[in-house]
């Protein structure tokens, strides 16, 4: 496949590398939309508490409120400021989010180095427990999890960082499997180098670059893992300003009554993982700009 | 044929094992036992024993494991402490409600998936390419269960509308249970369709670049018939996995919709089982995911045993 894509550009037929310009800033919009969401969330989370003028948590207005200037977003049942609850929200999603993602992507590291370096039965074993949790379905698996350590913010970062870890201990492994072979290795080893020397300054930094990016990807996966278990009862309990919490339980018998309670949260959620999911295709692009050309190159 | 099937059967008894070993080790690190739940948390430390003897619990592990693994192949998977009642017979009762969802998810996310990818990849680079993506990308990022909540609460708040409360049977009223599965099918099957689209989409392009894609051009085949004869054949092999693998993720999907749209299924059964920590009815559904899944995978096998006779011969992929 890839000799055909090079005989087409000898022959300057086509350039595959030569993408049209239209393309190359819708690429570049995507990535830059993405980044800016999420900077924008981010922003939020950090200086957003400070600004808000009510307290999240605070029941001092009259329930039901529509959005107005006083409220943009409305009040709930208990006269919490909606705004205010999803401004807070940001912190508690993107907290979760991040803190899991780097449990799972320690855990999966140490996990997978393990796995590869010292291979035997240590890696059948490690292999086979990992493609046992793996093929469970994601969210099932959360839940079972959930249902083990109860609901609560830890527990979340907790479940949520437990069931990436096979997947990202997968991906290291298959790094080690191919940087061991390589001849620097031989060569440290040759020198005398310990095998923990080895595995610390050589193998393991050579996995830090995709560790990143699969840990960038996954960031999304969270942020919505988190509000979908958290709207089922089971992540972040009721009276944190979780926004897949504040669309659960008893809130969903007001939503008619009320519509904005069901609203404004979703709208959140959905805007942040659009923005991690615009990132994510962007980085892609980058990591694998073949995947494109090749449609080109057919043309 | 023949063959390869039953050593992929074979292959999958360890498998199965080190599932009940792990679901099994999995109840007993949960913090508290089914007894101490049982008896509540004013109970006297001989209630609990008392309860433990009762549910074998004070015998070893090894002993425990084996009696549990011995019910559990005599489709005896315990009695769930919420419902006082076997955890088989209510996982049988609730078996047809998840199953039409799955299968109508499926249906509309294959079509949704398939059309979406192959026509964005026809007009690969075009505006309605942009257009596709992202739509697709969209329909990724959207919760379902934000969406789900949305297709309920619009039209009963313009229209007055609601679906029918109680289950209804296909075969009782068709048209009332069509009301009823239809919404929470097609919230789930687009947002799977939509990943499903990515999928599609990028495998026809890893074939539209190949040598046989230029000849068949060159041979003066129009585009729609070298779409269709040459490109999508290369391509069913990848696609047959992946709707396989969004047969696995939807069974987790599942729970969502059933959530939302009140569907007494299979995974309304796992949420209240959670929410109040029936340790026997989560182990046993943990068991029959972990087993449904399994031979999910044994399908996606012999399904490519059939298409490739490649694989046949020389052994096939993991499981």
């Amino acid at each position: 496949m890839r000799s055909a894509e090079m005989t087409l550009e000898m022959a300057g037929e086509i350039r595959p590398h030569h993408i049209g310009l239209i393309t190359h800033v819708r690429r570049r919009l995507m990535g830059v939309t993405g980044a800016a969401i999420l900077g924008f969330l981010i922003l939020t989370a950090v200086v957003g508490p400070f600004v808000v003028p009510y307290d999240p948590q605070s029941i001092e207005f009259s329930a039901f409120q529509k959005p107005g200037l006083e409220h943009p977003f409305g009040t709930d049942k208990l006269g919490r400021d909606v705004f205010t609850r999803v401004i807070y929200g940001a912190r508690i999603s993107l907290g979760i989010g991040i803190a899991a993602t780097l449990m799972a992507s320690i855990g999966g590291t140490l996990l997978g180095v393990v796995s590869a370096y010292f291979g035997g039965w240590v890696d059948y074993l490690i292999q086979r427990l990992v493609e046992v949790v793996m093929s469970f379905p994601a969210l099932i698996l959360l839940i079972i999890l959930s249902a083990a350590l109860g609901p609560s913010i830890r527990n979340v970062i907790l479940i949520l960082g437990i069931a990436a870890i096979p997947i990202m201990s997968r991906l290291v492994r298959s790094i080690v499997l191919s940087e061991k072979q390589q001849p620097y290795i031989e060569a440290a080893r040759s020198l005398g180098a310990s095998n923990r020397r080895i595995l610390f300054m050589h193998v393991l930094p050579s996995t830090l670059p995709l560790v990143g990016i699969l840990a960038s990807l996954s960031l999304g996966f969270m942020i919505l893992a988190e509000a979908a278990l958290s709207f089922l009862g089971l992540g972040v309990p009721v009276p944190n300003p979780s926004w897949g919490a504040d669309m659960s339980g008893n809130a969903r018998d007001y939503f008619q009554q009320a519509p904005w309670l069901a609203i404004f949260p979703g709208l959140a959620i959905s805007l942040t993982i659009l923005g991690a999911n615009l990132v994510g295709e962007a980085v892609r692009d980058i990591i694998d700009p073949f995947a494109q050309s090749w449609g080109r190159a057919g043309r | 044929m023949l063959g390869y099937i039953v050593r992929r059967l074979i292959a999958l008894i360890p498998i199965l094992f080190g599932i009940s070993i792990l679901v099994f080790a999995a109840a007993r690190v949960m913090p508290g036992n089914f007894a101490q739940v049982k008896a509540g948390q004013n109970a006297t430390p001989e209630q609990v024993a008392e309860l433990e003897h009762q549910y074998g619990l004070d015998k070893p592990l090894v002993e425990q494991y084996f009696n549990w693994l011995g019910d559990a192949a005599h489709l005896d998977l315990g009695k769930s402490l919420l419902r006082n009642r076997p955890v088989t017979d209510e996982i049988v009762s609730r078996l047809p409600v998840t199953g039409q969802l799955l299968i109508m998810t499926m249906g509309v996310s294959a079509i949704l998936g398939l059309t979406i990818g192959i026509v964005s990849a026809m007009n690969f680079g075009r505006p309605l390419d942009s257009l596709l993506r992202g739509v697709s990308i969209l329909g990724m990022s959207v919760p379902t269960f934000w969406v789900a909540t949305l297709v309920i609460l619009l039209p009963s708040i313009y229209f007055s509308y609601a679906p029918p409360f109680s289950h209804v049977g296909f075969f009782q009223n068709p048209w009332d249970n069509l009301r009823q599965y239809g919404p929470p099918s097609l919230v789930l099957g687009f947002a799977s369709g939509c990943g499903l689209a990515r999928i599609v989409r990028g495998s026809i392009l890893g074939v539209v670049g190949q040598d046989f894609m230029r000849t068949a051009r060159a041979k003066g085949l129009r585009e729609s018939v070298v779409i269709r004869r040459h490109a999508l054949g290369n391509v069913m092999l990848p696609i047959i996995t992946i709707l396989g693998m969004e047969a696995v993720g939807l069974l987790g999907g599942t729970v969502i919709v059933e959530q939302v749209f009140n569907l007494n299924g299979l995974g309304r059964l796992l949420i209240e089982s959670a929410l109040s920590r029936d340790y026997p009815a989560i182990q046993a559904m943990a068991l029959v995911v972990g087993v449904a899944v399994m031979l999910l995978f044994l399908l996606i096998d012999i399904a490519y045993a059939c298409l490739d006779p490649r694989v046949r011969l020389t052994g096939g992929t993991n499981a």
